[in-house]
């Protein structure tokens, strides 16, 4: 054995420990809470002109969250109150499939749900990857969708209720498009 | 009265339910968990672990319900080949009685089924088999109501008892 092979050894050794770090599961909580924050501030922004003259309430109360990897963690319920009708933004989590983040919109009408997905995601589809390998052929590397060098930009997003399930921007006129029919008669 | 059904051959056995059954079932699991679909983003894994046990429920009563169907093709055409056919043995002879009063219109639970209770050494079956109808015609109606059933059904225990059935009535 040469002393080459044995820093080769020492080299792969170290780079399989580095390659199984356990994922920071605290991080990835506190971006969903920091993100959770950001978009309650958009939520009151937009409504600032009716809470200021009274004609709608918003309130914060906390709730529990118990996920696997984060475990038992608390973060803040939004209620907004029109008239006699509430509509509240539960938190739902991150451990969550093809996006980072949830929160739901649920009124009398039913639930919207706002995902934190990667902003170059503009419709459902864009999360599928469809790879084809000619027989024979060596398959080509499988390429992820997050291959790009730029780092990833979160962005709430509306999805519509399925079965035809939609993003839509996360602005205020989307916003109080679903507030309003979340919140109607 | 009609004097002789004409039998259509558009029923299905056992096995051919069994088989689509299978095949729908590995095909609904396939779509859960091989593969990712847009529909699932912003799902939590438990939500989507409920959505496809909701969808294999959903998925067994259906089954059940062309089970069923199957059963009482397999019932109805038995009760009409002995009275056609004219053998000789009792339940035959007392379904070509049945069939002088009914003919077609024979009830399944009240009459056909309860005949083989009746005469039957396996009465426990075609008791289970009437329950299973009973099952069947709330399936049918929409389960709007809560029905009272007395067990649980399943397709696992309904393709069991139509293989017992099948077995029972062979003559």
């Amino acid at each position: 054995m040469s002393k080459d092979e044995f820093r080769k050894f020492v080299e792969e050794k170290e780079k399989e420990s580095t390659a199984t770090q356990p994922f920071d599961w605290k991080k990835e909580k506190d971006t969903y809470l920091s993100f959770l924050d950001a978009l309650y501030k958009d939520v009151k922004d937009f409504l600032k002109e009716y809470i200021a003259n009274g004609k709608i309430i918003v309130t914060e109360r906390q709730i529990e969250i118990d996920e696997e990897g984060t475990g038992k963690y608390t973060a803040n319920l939004l209620e907004i109150v029109i008239g006699k009708h509430p509509v509240q933004l539960v938190p739902i989590g991150t451990q969550l499939i093809g996006c980072k983040g949830r929160v739901d919109m649920k009124g009398r009408k039913g639930v919207i749900k706002i995902v934190l997905v990667n902003s170059r995601m503009k419709s459902l589809r864009d999360h599928i990857q469809v790879t084809i390998n000619e027989v024979g052929k060596e398959p080509a590397p499988a390429k992820s969708q997050d291959e790009s060098t730029e780092p990833i930009q979160w962005k709430w997003r509306l999805l519509t209720a399925p079965p035809i399930s939609k993003y839509h921007d996360f602005n205020e006129e989307c916003f109080l498009q679903a507030l309003m029919e979340l919140a109607r008669d | 009265m009609i004097k002789r059904v004409s039998f259509s051959h558009q029923n299905l056995t056992f096995d051919e339910v069994l088989g689509h059954h299978i095949i729908v079932e590995k095909s609904v699991y396939a779509y859960y968990r091989t593969t990712m679909q847009p529909e699932f983003v912003g799902y939590t894994l438990r939500e989507l672990e409920n959505e496809l046990k909701n969808r294999m429920d959903e998925h067994d009563r259906t089954s059940c319900l062309s089970l069923l169907s199957a059963i009482e093709a397999l019932l109805r055409m038995d009760y009409l080949q002995r009275c056609y056919e004219k053998e000789k043995d009792d339940i035959s002879r007392k379904m070509r009685a049945l069939h002088k009063q009914k003919g077609y219109r024979a009830s399944l639970e009240d009459d056909i089924l309860e005949l083989w209770k009746q005469e039957s050494a396996s009465r426990e079956t075609f008791s289970q088999a009437i329950a299973a109808f009973k099952y069947r015609h709330w399936l049918a109606h929409g389960r709007y109501w809560v029905p009272k059933l007395g067990r649980e059904f399943d397709f696992d225990y309904l393709y069991a008892l139509a293989c017992e059935l099948e077995r029972l009535i062979e003559y």
